[in-house]
């Protein structure tokens, strides 16, 4: 069990939205339901010594072993948000598997080889994770979806609730591909060089960013998509993208943890409702973390019904023994560790209720108003 | 007993066989010269390191570490380390994405002497070869042309 709490393990009714967002310091993952069992999962961590993925750990917890997942999208490829991501795919194996199709171009796939190499013991690369569930696809014949700039991957109107259900990708966009194109060509190796494992790309520009309608709900799934101010790329791109769906979502999963260059003044104008419910996933890898305190107040800015799936527990060193301390302290000019600290936002809604959501907070999950209060080092 | 294979060796290695070759001078056939170990390391703490960033201009490289005693542990350590406090032959290799091994122990001596020690081992892992990276080419283009999106 992931969670404890006697309302944890109910399970939606089949007229009942979820959007269940999970993270734990380093990691994110987030599972929706859009009615009858049927389940859209997007990224994957892993939260418990289990070692699969949360969602799979969690649709067992909630007794729906009978779900069907529809969709699993994979946002991008970045360590923290793909880890157990191959064992999701293989698990669903009815789910459309959604990506951005330059994941199936050669030169990207040749990169992948390159590093498809076990020579760690424990350390991996994101790479690897996605490198894996491609070839998953192609040993079983599995046709993946491409995401693109206002693409509808997926309609059906047989629900229970009687309202029609619509997954849109928003991104990335072709200057977005070609871009990450050119980055591939640059990490390419040669000849003679030493093997080392792929660091994924500093900038998230290449994120999906996925909208599901339900009837007249919608929601908002950022990924880690980021802004840099041209019309071409991150935010800008889907706000100046007239193909788009025209209709603002009640629900935004916050991009890239809050961090100030993945927002955008339009998000707020134009994708979202006034005082949305929005969710974030903090991001903490040694002493850094996000968000930071300006990003906290930012959004705070922007609504009152926001909420973080996790908090900073601590940066401290975990105690090895007084000699061990004293070495790390002598050998290093800093030293931090970020705390596995899981917790699940789930918000839930009669579908076409004019009711607000309810929101429910699991383990480490806060309001973002005592996000700062709970956390160290922020 | 003369040493003269022993030369000046890592010094954690515990037991040493040199076997004495055939130069044509009457002694036993066979005979193996048992070296006494120099010194014992005793590994208190070990991870496996990943570097993220090199900064040149501070003369360091960050890493996240995966405990090797704590395998299962999903804890995320990052440290920041000097670049001189690893030897000059694995400083090249200092690279985003190169993978060390960091341990700290003890080193007893044969005599008694101990210290406490920290090592950061960079490991030279094979290098790509023009096959490895044609295989991967090759890899790419055929996964590429086999996936049949929708």
């Amino acid at each position: 069990m992931l969670f404890g709490g006697s309302d944890y393990t109910c399970a939606p009714a089949a007229d009942e939205l979820e959007i269940s967002v999970f993270g734990a310091g380093f990691g994110e993952a987030i599972a929706v339901h859009v009615g009858d069992n049927v389940w859209t999962l997007i990224d994957s961590c892993v939260l418990s010594s289990a070692g699969v993925s949360a969602q799979r750990e969690y649709l067992a917890d909630i007794g729906s072993q009978g779900a069907r997942v529809q969709a699993i999208v994979a946002s991008h490829w970045d360590d923290d948000h793909v880890k157990g991501f191959a064992g999701l795919l293989a698990t669903y194996t009815g789910a459309d598997f959604i990506l951005a199709g330059i994941f199936g171009h050669q030169d990207f796939l040749a990169f992948a080889a390159e590093y498809d190499m076990p020579l760690t013991v424990v350390a991996r690369g994101g790479v690897r994770e996605l490198y894996a569930a491609i070839k998953h696809c192609v040993e079983k014949d599995r046709s993946p979806t491409f995401a693109a700039p206002s693409r509808r991957v997926f309609s059906a109107d047989s629900y229970s609730h009687g309202a029609p259900v619509e997954l849109w990708t928003l991104s990335p966009s072709d200057m977005e591909v070609r871009n990450f194109l050119r980055w591939v060509a640059d990490q390419r190796q040669t000849v003679a060089t030493t093997r080392r494992l792929a660091i994924g790309r500093k900038r998230n520009d290449l994120s999906t960013v996925l909208l599901i309608r339900v009837g007249l709900d919608a929601m908002l799934f950022g990924g880690d998509l980021e802004e840099e101010g041209k019309p071409d790329t991150g935010w800008s791109a889907i706000l100046n993208d007239s193909g788009r769906p025209d209709h603002k979502s009640d629900v935004f999963k916050i991009p890239h943890h809050g961090s100030k260059n993945a927002d955008h003044p339009g998000i707020w104008k134009q994708l979202v409702v006034a005082n949305p419910h929005v969710v974030l996933v903090p991001w903490a890898l040694g002493g850094g973390t996000l968000p930071s305190k300006a990003d906290v107040d930012r959004i705070q800015g922007q609504t009152t019904n926001g909420y973080a799936a996790s908090y900073v527990a601590s940066t401290r060193s975990i105690k090895r023994g007084n000699a061990v301390d004293k070495t790390i302290r002598q050998s290093t000019r800093s030293f931090k560790t970020a705390r596995h600290n899981p917790g699940l936002v789930r918000l839930r809604k009669k579908v076409g209720s004019v009711g607000a959501w309810k929101c429910e907070l699991f383990g480490a999950a806060v309001h973002l108003s005592d996000y700062l209060s709970r956390s160290s080092s922020v | 007993m003369t040493d003269t294979a022993r030369g000046e060796g890592p010094e954690c290695h515990t037991d040493t066989q040199h076997v004495i070759p055939d130069i044509g001078l009457p002694r036993p056939k066979n005979l193996t010269i048992t070296v006494a170990p120099r010194s014992r390391l005793i590994t208190l703490q070990e991870w496996e390191g990943l570097v993220e960033n090199v900064d040149q201009e501070r003369g360091s490289f960050t890493a996240r570490l995966y405990d090797l005693r704590r395998k299962d542990s999903k804890d995320v350590e990052i440290a920041e380390f000097d670049i001189n406090d690893v030897e000059p032959d694995g400083q090249e290799l200092i690279l985003p994405g190169a993978v060390f091994r960091w341990i700290i122990g003890y080193r007893d001596a044969v005599y008694g002497k101990r210290e406490r020690v920290s090592s950061l081992v960079f490991r030279r892992l094979p290098a790509w070869t023009t096959e490895d990276l044609k295989r991967s080419e090759e890899r790419g283009k055929s996964l590429a042309n086999a996936l049949r999106w929708k």
